[in-house]
């Protein structure tokens, strides 16, 4: 029930996504044929309005709203005042890359995170579990990009056994496109030289916007383990004579991956605010830095995209956590 | 509630590293070290003599600057926190009292800001209002009322439907009376727990936006700033050491207190 109200509310909210990123781009008090033109035109009251026609900024708000919402639903985000391209496709350029890096820090950090949390449960209170509780505290308190910076100093420049910035070596002739994911067109390449690099280089970054998810599983999966741990199906499997270790990976791990999981899939949002600093960091040339570049250029048509994408990806993944939790749990389906 | 959650020690650390920044903040400016925004010795210089964390790359004095720091980041983190929980809190005692139309349109606004991750809405505001440290702080603010919101709706529904609210509903008191008197003192609670563990939170994503050039502009001594502009050269590594524990030991004292006081309060 209560997915179906939240599939019920998506339009509302995807249509507050696009009003408020809209209205956004027009608060501005600079006129954004600034940013097209560029400054010695704005004199010229000829090449001014040719401009707002072009770009259609001589129509009322509420037709340029109407017109932008249309487009967008149709994959259609204008072009970008910095490229001169459209902006969905410099967008599809770079979210395989984004994609590549969110995945492997999300596979990095879930693994990790669990297997701390269940070190933690395993001997609760004692020096390990200190331990992991304090990698976790600190893991939610260091900033993303301190933690790349550190780990790129520590392995990059310092013990030089990594690669420093960048995606893949310059001199290193990238795959033919097949997913965008670097790893997986290389694979299919049989490209191991490629291969081998990109995944060199891909560690840094993955580890540090991961350090976050395992420090936010670890705590989380600790808690209900432990939880779970004193119900009585633990205490009567106990008692049948299961090693303690059974217990915790085939009994008590099931039911406390419900919250991790959803925890995982709602923790979109730290990851996508990370990779925007992480690809700072790393050079990374993904969708985050592509923001921060039309940010700091006033490329209003790319922001807009970049911040009603991550919305709308925002808001399905709440809709995803809710289905998967019901799917995983039968007891929330009838409610 | 918290003099319990203080009798842990590591509470107790978390306090005194805040208490110390707390100082630091209000009587740096008085303790006589080389001023943050001027070149005061060479380029470069590794920690050590009268520059016990070195210079940066205009011969500034790092520790000097970090410490001045504390005056931005704190300021500007508690302002934040502390508005976006004012702001929350009033709209979401409205939402939650009147129910209705009143609550579906506040909750739904409250959805609709909470449906942009933080960074990207940070971003954007900054880049219509223009880099700096204020625009940063609303920036901010437009991310984190929404939580207070939720929060105190919630609380106040709970409430709303305990004995003694009813009782006063029969008994004819007024709106205004209920909410002040019945309702609004037993729902800070899980307010008070918020604030620590977001104050820390707003100030790990303001160093990412002065990170990234989106909060103070340089010269300033800010955190995030100073970070990125030692970023480049990593092999000086002074120039973030000093910014980077700084951040580290507020945010870090911050969730210590955080976790504690939630734990207290979960009881």
């Amino acid at each position: 029930m209560v997915l179906i109200q939240r599939l019920l509310l998506l339009p509302v909210l995807l249509l507050g996504i696009a009003a408020v990123s809209f209205g956004l781009s027009r608060a501005t008090g600079v006129d954004p044929v600034i940013a097209i033109v560029g400054e010695r035109a704005m004199e010229d009251p000829a090449v001014v309005a040719a401009a707002r026609a072009q770009w259609g900024l001589d129509r009322p708000v509420a037709v340029q709203f109407l017109r932008h919402v249309a487009n967008a639903a149709q994959g259609d985000f204008g072009t970008s005042f910095r490229t001169r391209r459209p902006v969905g496709t410099d967008l599809a350029e770079r979210l395989p890359a984004t994609l590549e890096l969110v995945l492997a820090a999300t596979l990095l950090g879930t693994l990790v995170g669990a297997a701390l949390a269940l070190l933690s449960a395993r001997w609760p209170h004692g020096l390990l579990d200190q331990a992991v509780r304090g990698f976790a505290s600190a893991g939610v308190s260091i900033p993303v990009f301190l933690a790349g910076l550190l780990l790129l100093w520590l392995f990059a420049t310092w013990l030089d056994w990594l690669p420093g910035p960048g995606r893949l070596d310059a001199r290193l002739t990238p795959p033919p496109v097949w997913t965008g994911l670097l790893l997986l067109d290389a694979a299919w390449a049989m490209d191991w030289a490629v291969w081998r690099d990109a995944a060199r280089r891909l560690v840094l970054p993955a580890a540090a916007l991961g350090w976050g998810i395992a420090a936010l599983v670890a705590r989380l999966l600790r808690a209900t383990l432990i939880e779970e741990l004193a119900r009585f199906h633990i205490v009567a499997a106990r008692s049948r004579g299961l090693s303690e270790g059974r217990l915790l990976l085939d009994h008590a791990l099931p039911n406390a991956m419900v919250p991790a999981l959803t925890l995982i899939s709602l923790s979109f949002a730290t990851l996508v605010a990370g990779a925007v600093l992480t690809e700072t960091v790393f050079a990374w040339p993904g969708v985050g830095a592509y923001a921060l570049e039309s940010a700091r250029t006033l490329d209003y048509p790319a922001i807009m995209a970049v911040t009603m994408l991550g919305g709308v990806a925002l808001a399905i993944s709440g809709v995803v956590a809710d289905a998967g939790q019901a799917w995983l749990d039968p007891r929330l389906r009838d409610r | 509630m918290w003099r319990r959650a203080l009798a842990s020690p590591a509470a107790l650390l978390a306090l005194l590293v805040l208490g110390f920044w707390v100082v630091t903040a209000i009587s740096v400016p008085w303790w006589g070290l080389p001023d943050p925004t001027e070149s005061v010795g060479r380029r470069f210089q590794p920690p050590g003599g009268a520059f016990p964390l070195g210079t940066d790359a205009l011969g500034r004095c790092v520790l000097s600057r970090t410490l001045h720091g504390a005056r931005l980041s704190l300021p500007l983190a508690a302002g934040v926190v502390l508005g976006a929980a004012a702001l929350g809190v009033v709209l979401g005692a409205i939402a939650g009292f009147l129910g209705g139309a009143a609550d579906w349109l506040l909750s739904r606004a409250a959805d609709i800001a909470l449906a942009f991750p933080p960074v990207l809405l940070a971003l954007a505001v900054a880049a219509t209002l223009g880099p700096g440290l204020l625009n940063a702080g609303l920036a901010m603010l437009a991310v984190w009322w929404p939580i207070y919101l939720r929060l105190m709706r919630a609380q106040v529904r709970g409430v709303m439907r305990m004995e003694h609210v009813q009782a006063a509903v029969t008994v004819g008191s007024t709106s205004a009376t209920i909410l002040r008197r019945h309702v609004v003192p037993l729902c800070w609670t899980p307010i008070l727990v918020a604030l620590p563990l977001d104050l820390g939170q707003v100030i790990l994503l303001g160093a990412g936006l002065s990170f990234v050039g989106l909060g103070a502009p340089p010269p300033a001594p800010e955190w995030g700033l100073m970070v990125a502009e030692g970023a480049t050269t990593l092999h000086r590594w002074w120039l973030v050491a000093g910014p980077g524990v700084a951040i580290l030991s507020v945010v870090l004292a911050c969730t210590l207190l955080g976790d504690r006081l939630r734990e207290q309060g979960r009881g």
